[in-house]
């Protein structure tokens, strides 16, 4: 019988989590309370004698001074309705998983297999809602303001039905039930076109039809079909081969766009070519800059890029989207979302410690009144939970945020805009080697470290096909968990200094198979023996063991001289370590489970065998006409509407919960001032103690500018970062940038009619990218592109602004000599610097003798 | 800085107040704590 401890703030002591929800509720439902009280609830399904739960709940969960506790009874009093809110089965549990892991160190007593301890939270509801009539209105503030229904249940009742339920479980436990055999099917693509792309979308595939026939004609290769009727495999592709192939292809993964052939006519009518937007615009870019400057040392083919620091130390960048998870959870998609990026820089060379996070939002307003169509949520919710996710990912992970922004614009209703960016430090050399260097042997052994594996992710965030049924795992969503993944951050910069593994590798967006399949390109080959890979519960399909994106887990190759050490430590550090295969060089990549193979895949078919996209694209600037200043007197109140103005107005209430200190490295924080309350123009950290050397982050963005042409809100973004940069004491010449673009879809179809313009405004933002960089000297040393940020259900279509983050890092030779933002006394003098658009508005300073 | 444009706009003041002239007068002339509430206002959650 599972136990179960209650914990709420002491009587007579206020709630500020219940006042907080009492706010809430006022301000985005207009249902006012009396009072709200949170109560903590943790079932402890793990067979405690009386007095193991007595020790647990008084020296594990309370704090004697504000708070207090019950052992199998209820904590809440005087109230009207209780909705307890709990997660549903399958879904990541931080709070629960911590505290087992609390309670086996307390009681100094590990939990057994199946032993679990379960969050849920009530919330004790007071005034206004009394009656029967009134539980509707509690159903619609759980649905709409505490829980979220694709990861939450919850249970309403009422003072009079808990009478009897003194201590009773209101909800069930969330254990998964699902059980299914752990099959591998066969699946035939001697099929016509259309039931090809049928196949693809059902499936949920994401391929198109051209690239369907590829893997068709690929099985249809009497060589092929040979060599898998030699191994046992059967001529049709298995599930779990279609799946590798579609994740390896997809479009997150190989950029197809961004590498298409693109059939591009300008406003003039001129026709030319573009071969790859990454060749012709990006890595130009980086090429042509890399002449000029000797700091780059890992570009564009590792998780993140590396720039060198100083002679000792190197420092990697990435930044990273994380939008339609945010926009159907938005705290597990934000939260998982900076965890993840912190994972590509551990990832990046033989792994870097993360010292820095920016976080950059793209919201509706939060005051939007019109309806919210079918599956979003209000832009207010939205914003609450990616701050509360990106808030807690970083300030519990120990990273502290040195810079961000909030951006407002209507169209991001229909998909929000969430960039997580992460820093990190990273010896120049590690183990007597280049730092940036790594490659996994053939002989190496697979290793998968961090979290168990679940259901989670598979297939992306994309909405399950399957219904969700009282047993079944939330698939569409992951919660990131910064604590486990802490704990493994640390071992494996252990491990990388003893020289224990050759390459490591994040386990994001399709999980092992990822990983795994790029691992496997320095030794020519890999096999993995799927069986052996720790399971979070029973009944994943080999398949799904392959593709789940379960956070919290890297993968590493070791040497197998260095296994035992690796393993041992592992024990030590209390981190999961699992072998679950070889590299090879035998050109495949091949899965087993309980020995039976189920998929061999030639690693050259594998990674170049996605045919190129050919896409056209058609360019027609828009009629706009130049704004028109009215001639007033007095425009004081035109400067108060300014800044007033959502994207001008002060973003510290959110900005302020974020962690600016932890790691003690910083030299300008995000408020700067004399009352410590104005933005600061980029952050600057000094990471290396004994050295005065800085790095400064500086971030830009501009989607509104994209209405008018892409081109420009590329070069405004850039020169936005720039400025920052350069505001605080960085130079030209020691700027290196990041792009990340959120596109809608720009691929002509039905329900894109826009698509070849839209692509066009791709290839003109592109282009000013290209441009803009190489001129500054600025070489981008990473990327990401994703492209398809439309929501469409029924008749309503919502795009959303083309934009582009663009994020600068500028290393400072002295951080003694950087400036804050503020001015500093009176009598101290203005100038405007570059003063071009200066001379329009006030025809008689002095006018610039250079273009603006 | 060299080569730089530069246009002297104003100065550093010791009293608490913006004021900007131009088209012949002053267009703003307001106390900061008053612009900074028109700042901080509209997401003081």
């Amino acid at each position: 019988m599972p136990a179960k401890i209650e914990v709420g703030m002491k009587r007579g002591l206020p709630d500020p989590a219940g006042q907080s929800v009492r706010g809430r509720l006022a301000e985005d439902l207009g249902i006012r309370l009396d009072d709200v009280r949170v109560i903590d609830v943790y079932t402890i399904d793990a067979g405690l004698t009386p007095e193991q739960l007595e020790r647990v709940r008084a020296e594990l969960f309370t704090d004697p001074i504000i708070q207090e506790s019950v052992v199998n009874k209820s904590l809440a009093r005087d109230y009207d309705f209780i909705i307890e809110v709990g997660f549903l089965p399958g879904v990541t549990d931080n709070v629960g998983k911590s505290s087992a892991e609390g309670i086996a160190d307390t009681l100094d007593r590990p939990m057994k297999p199946g032993e679990a301890v379960y969050k849920s939270t009530q919330y004790a509801l007071r005034g206004a809602l009394k009656g029967a009539a009134d539980r509707p209105a509690c159903e619609r503030i759980a649905r709409d303001a505490l829980a979220n229904e694709l990861i939450q249940r919850w249970i309403v009742k009422s003072a009079s039905e808990m009478a009897g339920l003194d201590g009773a479980l209101l909800l069930g436990l969330p254990i998964v039930t699902e059980r299914s055999d752990p099959e591998v099917h066969a699946i035939n693509l001697d099929i016509p076109d259309a039931q090809l792309a049928a196949l693809s979308r059902d499936r949920m595939l994401a391929l198109e039809l051209h690239e369907m026939k590829a893997i068709q004609a690929y099985y249809k290769d009497p060589d092929v079909r040979a060599r898998r009727s030699s191994a046992g495999l059967p001529e049709q592709p298995t599930d779990i081969e279609l799946e590798i192939l579609a994740q390896t292809w997809s479009e997150h993964c190989k950029h197809k766009i961004f590498n298409a052939e693109i059939k591009y006519t300008d406003e003039t009518g001129k026709k030319r070519t573009v071969n790859s937007l990454f060749k012709t615009y990006v890595k130009a870019t980086t090429d042509k800059v890399a002449k000029q400057v000797d700091w780059l040392v890992s570009v564009f083919h590792d998780n993140a890029g590396i720039i060198k620091f100083d002679d000792h130390w190197n420092f990697a960048l990435k930044a990273e989207t994380h939008n339609s998870p945010s926009a159907l959870d938005p705290y597990g998609g934000a939260i998982t979302g900076i965890v993840g990026v912190n994972r590509d820089v551990l990832g990046a060379g033989m792994g870097c410690r993360c010292i820095l996070n920016t976080d950059v939002f793209c919201f509706a307003s939060p005051f939007y009144s019109g309806k919210i169509p079918p599956r979003l949520f209000h832009p207010r919710r939205v914003l609450r939970g990616v701050h509360q996710g990106v808030k807690d990912g970083g300030n519990q992970s120990g990273i502290p945020d040195v810079n961000g922004a909030i951006v407002f614009h209507e169209r991001f209703l229909g998909k929000p805009l969430v960039f997580c960016g992460t820093g990190g430090l990273i010896p120049a050399k590690v183990a007597g080697k280049p730092s940036e260097e790594k490659g996994a042997c053939p002989g190496d052994l697979i290793v998968m470290t961090g979290g168990r594996i679940g259901k989670d992710g598979i297939h992306g965030a994309t909405f399950s096909s399957e219904e969700l049924h009282e047993g079944s795992p939330a698939t569409a969503v992951q919660i990131g968990d910064p604590i486990t993944q802490k704990k493994m951050a640390d071992f494996l910069l252990e491990a990388r200094d003893l020289g224990l593994f050759t390459c490591i590798w994040d386990d994001g967006a399709g999980g092992l198979s990822s990983s795994v399949g790029e691992m496997a390109r320095v030794s020519g080959g890999a096999e993995v023996h799927l069986e052996k890979a720790p399971l979070k519960y029973a009944g994943l399909a080999p398949w799904e063991i392959f593709l789940s994106e379960a956070q919290e887990r890297m993968t590493l190759s070791i040497p197998p001289d260095k296994i035992d050490e690796f393993l041992n430590l592992a024990r030590r550090r209390a981190v999961e370590a699992t072998v679950l295969g070889t590299f090879t060089d035998s050109g495949r990549l091949e899965c087993f489970y309980d020995g039976r193979k189920i998929a061999s895949l030639d690693m050259e078919f594998l990674h170049d065998g996605v045919p190129k996209m050919h896409l056209k694209a058609v360019y027609t600037p828009p009629a706009l006409e130049e704004a028109s200043l009215p001639d007033k007197k007095d425009l004081t109140p035109d400067l108060k509407a300014v800044l007033g103005s959502l994207n001008v107005c002060s973003k510290e209430t959110f900005v302020r919960m974020y962690d600016h200190e932890v790691l003690g490295q910083s030299v300008l924080k995000q408020f700067q001032g004399a009352q410590n309350d104005g933005p600061g123009d980029a952050g600057v950290i000094r990471p290396v103690p004994e050295s005065r050397r800085g790095i400064a982050i500086a971030c830009g963005i501009c989607p509104k500018y994209s209405d008018i042409d892409t081109y420009h809100m590329m070069a405004c973004a850039i020169d936005e970062a720039v400025r920052n940069i350069i505001a605080v004491g960085g130079r030209l010449g020691a700027i290196a940038g990041l792009d990340n673009f959120c596109w809608p879809d720009p691929i002509q179809s039905e329900k894109t009619p826009d698509g070849e313009h839209k692509l066009a405004q791709l290839v003109r933002c592109a282009e000013a990218l290209h441009e803009y960089c190489v001129a500054y000297g600025i070489p981008l040393i990473s990327g990401k592109d994703s492209m398809k940020n439309d929501y469409k259900i029924g008749d309503t279509k919502i795009s959303i602004p083309p934009t582009v983050l663009f994020t600068a890092a500028g290393i400072i030779d002295d951080v003694e000599k950087t400036v804050s933002m503020d001015v500093k006394r009176p009598g101290d003098i203005v100038y405007a610097a570059g003063a071009g658009s200066l001379s329009r508005f006030t025809p008689n300073t002095r006018r610039s003798s250079r273009p603006p | 800085m060299k080569g730089s444009t530069l246009t002297r706009l104003g100065a550093v003041t010791p009293d608490p107040q913006l004021k900007i002239t131009g088209r012949g007068g002053l267009v703003v002339n307001a106390p900061l704590a008053d612009l900074k509430e028109a700042w901080q206002r509209p997401l003081r959650w």
